[in-house]
């Protein structure tokens, strides 16, 4: 009966394809050409054409330079390498630092770019899907080769999945030949990039003095007393500095692989070890009671290739990882241990010693309760152990016996995830001055078990029929394929993922010159209503190998010229996240009414007792369809005198159908929430890559550039109609910050004697105004500052452009290489970064920013009214200094290096003997140098500017082949 | 070829012994059905009562009844001269203490409440239709085989359901009253909105929502249960809205709209309505009288709900919990955070009931004070609360009392929030105090101090008498003649009775006192102590207030929802 439903299948699958005729070819199938960049496969999804006959914008970049950015993550290790992708970097938490990718920056709303979320870039490894999270714990060493789908083109076949462009993965694989064995490893240490360090008590009283009088009228009314100040500043006053207790300077990083690799006519395989450990930056010892935050992981991968009868190709790949992550036990709810550094940037120095008193016990107060040093080592530690294991299993048949070039593949992959907790706590209670002070009680470390925190499971199955044939002038590369995907976890997604993909390629090219290809999706899923589950998503593009034509073939300047350009639609079934919130569902199956509770109501005449409320969670909408992109690319690969290489690419990406919260809805629906397919934007910008490679004499040298550029426009954006055009996201960038625009500060002579400022200003209507706070232009004229006045101040977070340099040069058995990468076009909001900017507030902080503050008491011997770079300052809420403006925003523009390596290959009579064919030590450093404004004036990293650093590693390292 | 073909074959059965055959027909039709869908809804009885309970849940607020986190987590007694927060004012509060209240300013908490009150007029029209057949959906969801206990259980069934269906009138119209006390006139909703429906409905006048909000009581008052806690079979349902607590709202909804700032001419009959309205309640048979338990005890734990307290109208009850201790309890008591600090203004309104003390200005006073408020050199929280510099509660320290007061009305006393301790909170919607104020102040307006004519068994001072009577038998007699002079004294004693209740902020709007009053700093007093262990009060501003008149004697709607109505909603004046 099964077998019976399964053969209806095949064959509604084969008759589907009805051009079983044209089909296919598959895996690094290479056109005949002359150039030898141009034979390069270039990785596509269902199969691979050579660069020549490429009609797609596709970025590519080998194993080997991932690992030249020193990460265990390998989302950080993409800088600077990727024309097309905008890599960020995040915290340097150890399992807590992934980087934000964006593929053409941001097409759709939202700006989250890493797991969940709109605007999501999708992960493929080896033609089956994964996600982010899979991408991240890659060792580079498993990896032939990451390519970055751009345009309609490269991601034609991907239906719902394709919007946003894809991250597309080959594992490594057995190579025909003498058996190979690798060992790379590399040890070191790491450091903060950067760590912004608040005021010391003495500058910290001196400032709050100020504050406090500012407070009080500006009548010089001290808090602190010249005994306390002097105190502060001879030493014998409490003067911690946090981050000093909580920190190392460095700590140690290492990782390793083994890879073996070999085959023959028959069997080929490709295997990889690998382990990384990485230390956190705290200064706690590991034991039993205490933990450093550690991340260790091991991967293996096991590649694997059969040929048998003639006819059958198989291919077997298992991919495992246990990664074990430790962290002191003060975390968040997702274990991340940021919210020390809040307490770190927040705490003062002078709050209390770490200790209180001659004691032992912890200091803590109602206001500071978390002791930073107590948090690393009172509280024991927390751990979870994540496995995952993706299981490729491929068979393709030759049916060469039916028409030559006819291929059938079937493939199965299964993909589990599975996390558990394990925890040593305790607790301790706060002292200050002798008093316990808060809820806290000391309680003796417990141990909890072992227990289930997430799991998921991931089973894709794709049956392909493929057809590659060249007769005479004629070349053709075809593929029909079938994808089913089904996802079930009860993690993050605590449901079912289904889809469906019917999707093909063909590739035609006619004497070598003229390339024309066709590439469709019919995408079925199951998060909208029956009868609205399928799209249609065609593509077409072209390429003209100009450098094939009679004219150019002699041609000494011009070793290749092509130019290609694509159209194609394209979509994002991505409702996740979305910034849609109906909990739980992430914003899937919006198309069915469901009734959520609405709280409980208390009813009793002894005692309350609970009854539960039902309400509509939203209001169902039926026609909830996948986003649409039409995406549009011109490109151009030329090189030149065979030794510069040039990319250049220009799309247009116009999004409709987002979907969108209906913002226009009155409050009168009674909290009901609408959401439809509303949203429109539009994204165009350009890549360019340059490489030129020569060597004279001894030295080879190679030199590259890459640069990309994305703007965006939000054309509709369902919000509530503001005041005046100005005030608009619409039009505008996604993510401008909208806000006031700051004129500097008000003087004394702004005010009249009762406090009031003079005629003729605008009033700002955010509480009553002082000589030193900020003063803000009145953009609609009314005389009155508010709301309507704001407009764009800035750029939105996430570069415009992105660009790179690196270079390479050997000499000898040396070899020297260096990356530099940078961005632009972007604004911070210092005034997000909490303590770190708004000095006072909420018991907060003071750095040294606050110390530019307006202040005005000449009997103290201050005035700094003609100097001033920071609003008067305050101990209390602000809502006039305290918000978005102009003031608050500073750009976010850098250049680093992400990293220089310095190596040594032994010569080869020297090693030989010891059956090694390479031998290479080398010293690297990532990440050791940042120049920003950000950074020189404020001391904020303009990537992580906050919370736990972006780090800098310094490593050495020894790479040796035995054969 | 077999080979192959038998491969094939192996591979795909593989595929599809693990669910992966795409061609299963259903394979699209994955759902989350976690949540209730219509499907599930049909067929299950109990959600007459879950649809039903909808319409009250808007009374709460994360477990504890809305008035304790009304406004930045707290009272909103901050809002008004009752108190001011402690430590950083939050923006919410700001907005009303700097009279910066606008429509493109509006506190979240506000504009929640906008929210929040329309999702209970949804849930409750929402009801009206979902339980039209409420008998025939009971009857065919019940298991028929279970006898006559079955039967009991229906006809108890039925008789709540009905109720639900009156007590949906009810609380919408209190909803309703909610806006306008706040809003003046707003858009009168009666049927489910759908998305595709108008929803640009015009704004109704103040005067139009009064009476849509009497006439829905009315009609529908005796189709609601007539009072929870004398009903033998039923008390376990109190805390629902009765006809006694659908009168005592057409009480205040009357009362306001006989007030100066709805009723600018002064039109008399509004004020007899009100009396009458007042009377309703107070011979309507439902047993009420004052609690004799004290004070301070009735506004702890669960003793106004208790179904034989003879005081409560309505009360909103809640579980156990400790956010309005760790919100309100002193800075220095481990756990607390200070909150929202009684002003001087008010505690200087007590009256004294014996001598004045030179060396402690709050003996002999209004034994309401120490029920209220917390003072200096008194007992609270375990320990005495000295204020003075270098005492456990040193103003200078941050973070403490701006005033020298703490909140005690409301708040249960010994909490140990170092262990998480919890105690019982209690919202009183509507109580017989109240009602005999309301009743005190209708009838003078109406009938002078002394008058009262045929069916009405207090006059305005009988009524203020029992109240004050209560508080203490030494206050001192009521001496006003005038209406205006017993007008003052009963604004007075509303403030003094009602404290905390989330009253005062509205009677000064009503009474059109708000642009005097709270255009007044707030007092407080910074503590020095003598050398005989004495301490002296030194009265000081400890904040200011802005009040914008007249603009603020209503909320602003907000930007967005002018925006969004399409014209529909107008502004009110001022913003």
């Amino acid at each position: 009966m099964i077998k019976h439903h399964i053969l209806k299948c095949v064959l509604a699958a084969l008759a589907l394809t009805g051009f079983a005729e044209i089909a296919t070819a598959q895996n690094r199938q290479t056109a005949n050409a002359q150039d030898t960049t141009a034979t390069e496969a270039q990785p596509g999804r269902l199969f691979d054409v050579s660069k020549t006959r490429s009609t797609a914008a596709v970025s590519v970049a080998n194993g080997t330079a991932l690992s030249r950015n020193t990460s265990p993550n390998l989302t950080n290790s993409l800088f600077g390498l990727l024309p097309g992708l905008t890599v960020t970097q995040g915290s340097g938490e150890p399992g807590f630092d992934n980087a934000l990718l964006n593929i053409r920056g941001i097409g759709s709303y939202g700006f989250l770019g890493g797991a969940g979320g709109y605007n999501t870039y999708k992960v493929f490894v080896d033609g089956y899907e994964t996600n982010a999270n899979y991408l991240r714990s890659f060792s580079p060493a498993e990896i032939d080769n990451i390519a970055v789908l751009k345009d309609a083109a490269a991601l034609s076949t991907f239906g719902m999945r394709g919007a946003n462009g894809v991250i597309y993965i080959t594992t490594k694989r057995g190579v025909v030949g003498k058996s190979t064995i690798s060992f790379q490893t590399r040890t070191g240490f790491q450091q903060a990039q950067n760590i912004n360090k608040p005021l010391g008590s003495y500058d910290f009283a001196n400032l709050y003095n100020q504050a406090i009088s500012n407070d009080n009228g500006n009548v010089w009314r001290p808090f602190y007393s010249p005994a306390q100040l002097q105190a502060y500043q001879n030493g014998t006053g409490t003067n911690v500095d946090w981050y000093d207790a909580a920190l190392r300077k460095r700590t140690p990083y290492t990782d390793g692989s083994l890879t073996f690799n070999g085959g023959d006519s028959i069997s080929r395989y490709n295997i990889v070890l690998n382990y990384a450990n990485q230390q956190g930056l705290y200064n706690v010892a590991n034991t039993d009671a205490t933990s450093n935050e550690m991340l260790k992981r091991y991967n293996i991968r096991t590649n694997l290739d059969f040929k048998l009868f003639k006819i059958f190709e198989v291919k077997l790949d298992l991919g495992g990882r246990l990664e074990d992550l430790r962290a002191p036990n003060y975390t968040n709810s997702s274990r991340s241990t940021s919210i020390l550094w809040d307490d770190l940037a927040r705490y003062p120095s002078n709050i209390y010693p770490v200790f209180d008193g001659n004691t032992n016990n912890y200091s803590g107060t109602t206001i500071y309760p978390n002791n930073p040093v107590a948090s690393l080592n009172a509280l024991g530690w927390t751990s979870s152990n994540s496995r995952i294991i993706q299981g490729n299993f491929n068979v393709k048949e030759r049916l060469d016996f039916l028409t030559r070039g006819l291929y059938l593949t079937e493939g199965f992959s299964i993909n589990s995830y599975g996390l558990s907790t394990y925890s040593k706590t305790a607790n301790y209670a706060r002292y200050f001055n002798g008093a316990v002070t808060t809820t806290n009680q000391t309680s003796p470390l417990r141990a909890t078990g072992q227990n289930a925190a997430g799991q998921e499971d991931w089973k894709q199955g794709m049956v392909t029929l493929g057809y590659d044939r060249s007769l005479g002038d004629h070349q053709i590369t075809s593929a029909l394929n079938y994808h089913v995907s089904n996802y079930r976890g009860d993690g993050q997604y605590s449901f079912a993922y289904h889809y469906k993909n019917i999707s093909g390629r063909a590739n035609y090219a006619y004497k070598n010159r003229y390339v024309g290809e066709f590439g469709f999706s019919y995408f079925g899923s199951d998060a909208y209503a029956p009868g609205n589950r399928w799209g249609f998503y065609p593509a077409v593009s072209a390429g003209w190998i100009i450098s094939n034509e009679s004219f150019l073939t002699n041609s000494k300047i011009v070793g290749f010229l092509k130019l290609r350009g694509s159209v194609g639609k394209t979509g994002s079934g991505d409702t996740e996240g979305a910034g849609i919130p109906v909990s739980g569902l992430n914003g899937r199956f919006l198309y069915q009414q469901y009734y959520a509770g609405s709280g409980n109501y208390y009813l009793g005449d002894g005692s309350a007792s609970s009854v539960g409320g039902l309400r509509p969670l939203f209001v169902a909408n039926p026609n909830v369809f996948a986003e649409q992109s039409v995406k549009y690319n011109i490109g151009a690969d030329i090189n030149l005198f065979k030794r510069l290489d040039l990319t250049l690419d220009v799309y247009l990406d116009k999004r409709s159908n987002i979907l969108s919260i209906d913002n226009t809805v009155p409050a009168l629906y009674g909290n009901n929430i609408v959401i439809s397919n509303l949203g429109k934007q539009t994204n165009k910008g350009f890549e360019a890559t340059a490489v030129y490679r020569n060597r004279v004499g001894k030295v080879g040298y190679a030199l590259s550039g890459l640069a990309s550029y994305n703007s965006n426009r939000i054309d509709y954006f369902a919000e509530v109609g503001p005041a005046y055009s100005y005030n608009a996201q619409t039009g505008r960038s996604y993510g401008t910050p909208i806000g006031l625009i700051s004129t500097g500060f008000y003087q004394i002579s702004d005010f009249n004697a009762d406090g009031t400022l003079k005629a003729g200003q605008a009033v700002p209507q955010f509480g009553r105004v002082q000589p030193g706070d900020l003063k803000y232009q009145d953009l609609d004229g009314n005389g009155q500052i508010n709301n309507n006045d704001v407009t764009a101040i800035g750029k939105p977070g996430l570069p415009k452009l992105t660009y790179a340099f690196s270079g390479r040069i050997d000499y000898h058995n040396f070899d020297l290489s260096a990356l530099l990468q940078g961005t632009s076009g972007s604004s911070v909001n210092i005034l997000n970064l909490g303590s770190q900017t708004q000095a006072f507030v909420n018991n907060g902080n003071a750095y040294a920013i606050a110390q530019g503050a307006w202040a005005y008491y000449p009997d103290q011997g201050i005035d700094t009214r003609a100097t001033a770079t920071y609003p008067r300052l305050t101990t209390t809420t602000n809502d006039n200094n305290y918000r978005l403006s102009s003031f608050w925003i500073k750009s976010g523009n850098f250049l680093k290096i992400r990293n220089v390596e310095l190596g040594y290959s032994f010569a080869n009579q020297w090693i030989s003997k010891a059956r090694l064919t390479k031998l290479r030590l080398f010293v690297n450093a990532t990440n050791p140098v940042t120049w920003s404004s950000l950074k020189k004036n404020y001391n904020i990293d303009p990537e992580t500017q906050s919370g736990y650093p972006g780090l800098k590693f310094y490593t050495a390292g020894v790479l040796a082949t035995f054969q | 070829m077999k080979t192959k073909f038998k491969n094939q074959v192996m591979v795909l059965s593989l595929l599809s012994s693990l669910g992966l055959a795409g061609c299963k027909k259903d394979f699209l039709d994955s759902k989350y059905d976690v949540y209730a869908t219509p499907t599930s809804v049909a067929t299950d009885a109990n959600t007459l009562y879950t649809f039903g309970n909808a319409m009250y849940t808007p009374l709460i607020n994360n477990a504890l009844p809305y008035a304790f986190t009304a406004l930045d987590g707290n009272f909103f007694a901050a809002a008004s001269d009752e108190a001011q927060r402690s430590g950083n004012v939050p923006v919410g509060t700001l907005a009303f203490n700097q009279g910066t209240l606008s429509p493109i300013n509006v506190p979240t908490d506000v504009n929640n409440y906008y929210t929040n009150m329309y999702e209970g007029i949804r849930a409750a029209n929402f009801y009206l239709d979902y339980s039209k057949n409420f008998e025939e959906f009971l009857a065919r969801n019940r298991f028929r085989d279970q006898g006559t206990s079955a039967d009991i259980a229906y006809q108890r069934d039925r008789r709540l359901i009905g109720w639900y269906r009156g007590e949906a009138r009810i609380a919408r119209a209190y909803y309703y009253f909610e806006l306008s006390k706040r809003y003046g006139g707003v858009p009168i909703i009666t049927q489910t909105l759908d998305k595709t429906a108008n929803p640009n409905v015009s704004k109704s006048s103040f005067d139009e929502v009064t009476n849509f909000i009497v006439s829905q009581i009315d009609t529908f008052k005796d189709s609601l249960q007539v009072n929870w806690k004398t009903s033998s079979s039923d008390k376990d349902q109190d805390g629902r809205f009765s006809k006694m607590s659908a009168l005592a709202l057409k009480s205040r909804v009357l009362l306001y709209a006989a007030s100066p700032l709805h009723n600018p001419g002064n039109d008399v009959t509004k004020w007899q309505k009100a009396a009458e309205a007042a009377r309703d309640v107070i011979t309507g048979n439902f047993g009420l009288s004052l609690y004799t338990g004290g004070y301070r005890n009735y506004f702890i734990g669960f003793t106004a709900a208790q179904s034989g307290n003879p005081e409560t109208i309505m009360a909103v009850r809640s579980p156990a919990s400790n956010v309005p201790e760790q919100a309100n309890y002193p800075i220095a008591t481990p756990g607390g955070s200070s909150g929202i600090a009684p002003s001087h203004n008010l505690v200087a309104d007590y009256e004294y009931i014996g001598a004045p003390d030179a060396t402690d200005i709050y003996k002999n006073r209004d034994p309401r004070l120490a029920a209220t408020v917390v003072t200096n050199n008194s007992t609270w929280n375990g320990r005495t609360i000295v204020e003075s510099a270098g005492g456990s509660d040193d103003m200078a320290k941050a973070n403490t009392s701006r005033t020298g007061y703490y909140l005690k009305k409301f708040i249960t006393d010994n909490v140990n929030l170092t262990q998480n301790g919890t105690a019982i909170h209690t919202w009183i919607l509507f109580r017989y105090g109240e009602i005999l104020l309301n009743y005190a102040e209708a009838m003078n307006e109406a009938y002078g101090p002394d008058g009262a004519p045929a069916g009405y068994t207090l006059t305005a001072r009988q009524a203020l008498q029992l109240v004050r009577n209560r508080a203490s038998s030494l206050l001192p007699a009521v001496t006003a003649s005038s209406v205006t002079d017993f007008r003052n004294v009963l604004k007075h004693e509303r403030r003094i009775e009602l404290a905390f209740e989330d009253h005062r902020y509205w009677d000064l709007l009503r009474w059109k006192d708000a642009e005097t009053v709270l255009n007044q700093p707030i007092k407080g007093v910074t503590v020095t102590r003598n050398a005989n262990n004495t301490y002296n009060y030194q009265v000081v501003d400890a904040a200011s207030r802005t009040f914008r008149a007249p603009a603020m004697y209503y909320f602003p709607f907000s930007q967005a929802e002018i925006v969004r109505s399409n014209g529909t909603l107008t502004q009110n004046p001022g913003y």
